[in-house]
């Protein structure tokens, strides 16, 4: 089987060879060396990115498109990750070498993407709740803006300027990327649940029976040799061939002064969750602590399995101006297939100020109704693994000296769960170099939770040199 | 005989003085929204199709080079595109006039979706240029018209050209300013010099166009310089290339199309 870093070599050979001989062709490529200074772990680290674009026209109705990123992050510690140089298996796809790579097809009244893509769907400001074609990869620098491309035949078609309905097919569902801190987090929780079951239900029979065993000690055991977990990335793959995914969206616009948007959809969720029958695994346990007290041993294992639901989803979004104000409005209604519900909703507007001060300021709710994840933590005492949230976003950007720019975000987590603000310079030291300096200052009560501010990254000062050539 | 001749050349050349100064008499009394007509009416064509070098220069003389292409049909659609540099290609603007509504839609690769602008960010800069959105719709297929109504209020010369001199005031409130001093070249109605005003009434921006060029009939200037009289910087669009009166599919002008890179 060929490995990535083969591929990748390929793909590069391509890129650089193409130009030579290929005419109609149109490549640009953007360098850019990140340094980061993460506050929590007091450490440098360094990103160095070549992201390459390839397109090459064949003839007026159709294009080929593709888009390699090589990646080298490199902390204090001297830790190579996604380099592709470690030889990981192909079927790792926690990193994207060909983030997109597709071709279009151009056709009187409708176009055609076959390929690898990135399908953006959503009017709101960076939190889109109807862009649920793509899983979000949260270990990126920038989730909000770091979407996972996915293999995806996807039509448009236009019934004239204003309506046009999309179709969106995807080959294989594909799970968001989440950070390893927040996966073990996941992980120990449940360990600390099962155990905490074991040890009640061994400490019952211990004192039924009057046993002089540790019910510690025993409890220990039989979570080490008769229970696992079984993590959703590698159940993944063993589900794959049954997990194709659709999506429909109808678009007018214009519509009394808006542009609006219907979409369907359904897939799967992009976040793991436990699939496993809850209770019967609490039954299993009773009999393995039964067994393994009065039997000596217990062969009988049991495991909770992490996999993504499948599920529906109903949309809307809608774009355009109030006075002078622009306005947008986005809502998502989500249920799986245990009929647990999620609604995402955001309301929005955006001001430009007489001296070009661009503002944002975004609301965004998410609220979870009969999640079973949160009934088993909280029968087990502990906190909810999904929490309803309410964020203040607010955005602001203004030029200086023509060609500079400083930027400023700030997230509020309206529960009071705290906030995170990101201040940015962008200099721009030529046509096609520029240096971004910047910060994120973060104040979180809660870590415990797949909370959006949870998932957007670590408090960190950094630089970043980017050219485009 | 010979008195019958003379009595005809000097009635026809008396009809021909007074014909010239019934002109010019009429043209002297032209009024700013007949001299606006005219200037439309000079600079109109049923499409065009721009390339254009752009060059943002700062206040402390920093240059950025950037080449877009400016594409209209008609009085009511019109397309910005950036072509270079790599940064903001294919950053593209869509212009579309219906019943009298006139809309926008921006495409930002990064964003990877089209969005349709509010009518205030007309009044904003355009992609960190001096030109605001409208403005840089008025480079692409004048019509001032449409969005101005004018009074003359005198003649001036430009660098030895007679001038009429108008005072124009926006028609519309997503034009931030409150007024456009406008220099009308008197021999041909090309727009030599505007000054836009702010809401303050203080001189904002004055919008030079120059070394004007007859290309199939229109007369283009070559050099159309932005100088931004409160911030000391300049945008400078120099022309590339020009088509007029080409076959510009409708296609062009949707979001559709904004997409194509």
């Amino acid at each position: 089987m060929l490995k990535k870093s083969t591929i990748v070599l390929m793909i590069l050979f391509l890129v650089f060879t193409l130009p030579v001989s290929v005419k109609g062709y149109q490549f640009d490529s953007v360098f850019s060396q990140k340094v980061n200074y993460l506050n929590d772990e007091e450490i440098y680290e360094g990103i160095t990115e070549l992201n390459m674009e390839f397109t090459k026209d064949f003839g007026m109705n159709k294009k080929l498109y593709l888009n390699p990123v090589l990646k080298l992050k490199l902390s204090e510690n001297i830790k190579f990750e996604d380099t592709g140089l470690n030889e990981k298996p192909f079927e790792d796809n926690d990193y994207d070498y060909l983030k997109e790579g597709y071709m279009d097809f151009y056709l009187k009244d409708a176009d055609i993407r076959v390929g690898k893509q990135i399908v953006d769907w959503g009017s709101a400001y960076e939190l889109n709740p109807t862009d649920v074609i793509n899983p979000t990869d949260f270990t990126a620098e920038d989730p909000t803006s770091s979407e996972l491309g996915v293999q995806a035949i996807k039509t448009d078609y236009y019934f004239n300027f204003n309506t046009s309905l999309s179709g969106v097919l995807v080959a294989k569902h594909r799970p968001s990327l989440i950070p390893n801190t927040i996966e073990n987090m996941i992980n120990d929780t449940t360990e600390k649940m099962i155990y905490e079951e074991i040890y009640t239900n061994v400490s019952e029979v211990v004192k039924k029976e009057g046993l002089p065993i540790n019910p510690e000690k025993k409890s220990k055991k039989i979570l080490a040799n008769n229970f696992s977990i079984n993590k959703a990335k590698d159940r993944e793959i063993l589900d794959s061939s049954d997990s194709p995914e659709v999506g429909l969206k109808l678009t007018r616009r214009n519509y009394k002064g808006f542009d609006i948007a219907l979409n369907y959809f359904k897939g799967y969720e992009d976040l793991p969750l436990i699939v496993s029958d809850y209770e019967e695994v609490k039954a299993e346990l009773a009999q393995i602590v039964v067994d393994t007290i009065t039997n000596k041993s217990s062969t009988q294992k049991t495991s909770i399995d992490f996999g993504y639901k499948e599920t529906q989803a109903l949309g809307f979004s809608g774009r355009g101006s109030l006075k002078s104000i622009g306005a947008w409005a986005e809502i998502n209604y989500n249920i799986n297939e245990d009929e647990e519900k999620k609604i995402d909703a955001v309301i929005g507007g955006d001001y430009t100020f007489e001296n070009n001060l661009y503002t944002v300021a975004q609301v965004f709710h998410r609220s979870y109704k009969d999640y079973k994840i949160n009934d088993i933590l909280e029968n087990s005492g502990k906190d909810k693994l999904l929490k309803d949230q309410t964020y203040l976003i607010l955005h602001g950007d203004i030029p200086f000296r023509s060609i500079h720019t400083i930027n400023t975000d700030l997230i509020v987590d309206l529960g009071g769960n705290g906030y995170m603000l990101n201040p940015e310079v962008e200099l721009s030291l030529g046509t096609d170099y520029s240096l971004d300096l910047g910060a994120v200052i973060m104040d979180q009560e809660n870590t415990n939770d797949f909370s959006t501010l949870n998932m957007l990254g670590n408090e960190k000062a950094y630089a970043e040199f980017t050219w485009n050539f | 005989m010979r008195k019958t001749k003379t009595f005809i050349s000097v009635l026809i050349l008396s009809i021909l003085l007074l014909t010239v100064f019934f002109s010019v008499s009429v043209m002297a009394k032209m009024t700013g929204e007949e001299v606006l007509d005219k200037v439309d009416e000079e600079m109109d064509s049923d499409s065009r199709d721009f390339i254009l070098d752009m060059t943002i220069v700062n206040k402390n003389g920093q240059k950025r080079d950037r080449k877009i292409t400016i594409k209209t049909k008609g009085e009511n659609k019109g397309l910005v595109k950036f072509l270079e540099p790599g940064d903001v290609k294919n950053t593209a603007l869509l212009t579309r006039e219906e019943n009298g509504e006139e809309n926008m839609w921006l495409y930002l690769p990064s964003i990877g979706n089209v969005n349709k602008i509010a009518s205030h960010s007309k009044s904003g800069n355009f992609m960190g240029t001096d030109f605001t959105y409208n403005d840089i719709d008025m480079v692409g297929g004048s019509n001032y018209k449409k969005d101005y109504e004018s009074e003359l209020i005198g003649e001036e010369k430009i660098n030895g050209d007679l001038c009429y001199k108008l005072s124009a005031v926006p028609t519309k409130d997503s034009i931030n300013y409150s007024e456009m001093k406008m220099w009308v070249r008197k021999d041909d109605f090309m727009p030599l010099k505007l000054k836009f005003y702010d809401k303050d009434g203080k001189l904002h921006k004055i919008m030079t166009n120059k070394n004007y060029r007859n290309i199939d009939s229109h007369l283009t200037p070559e050099t159309i310089i932005m100088k931004d009289e409160q911030k000391g910087s300049k945008t400078i669009l120099e022309l590339e290339e020009v088509q007029y009166n080409i076959e510009l599919a409708n296609r062009i002008f949707t979001t559709r199309y904004l997409t194509r890179n």
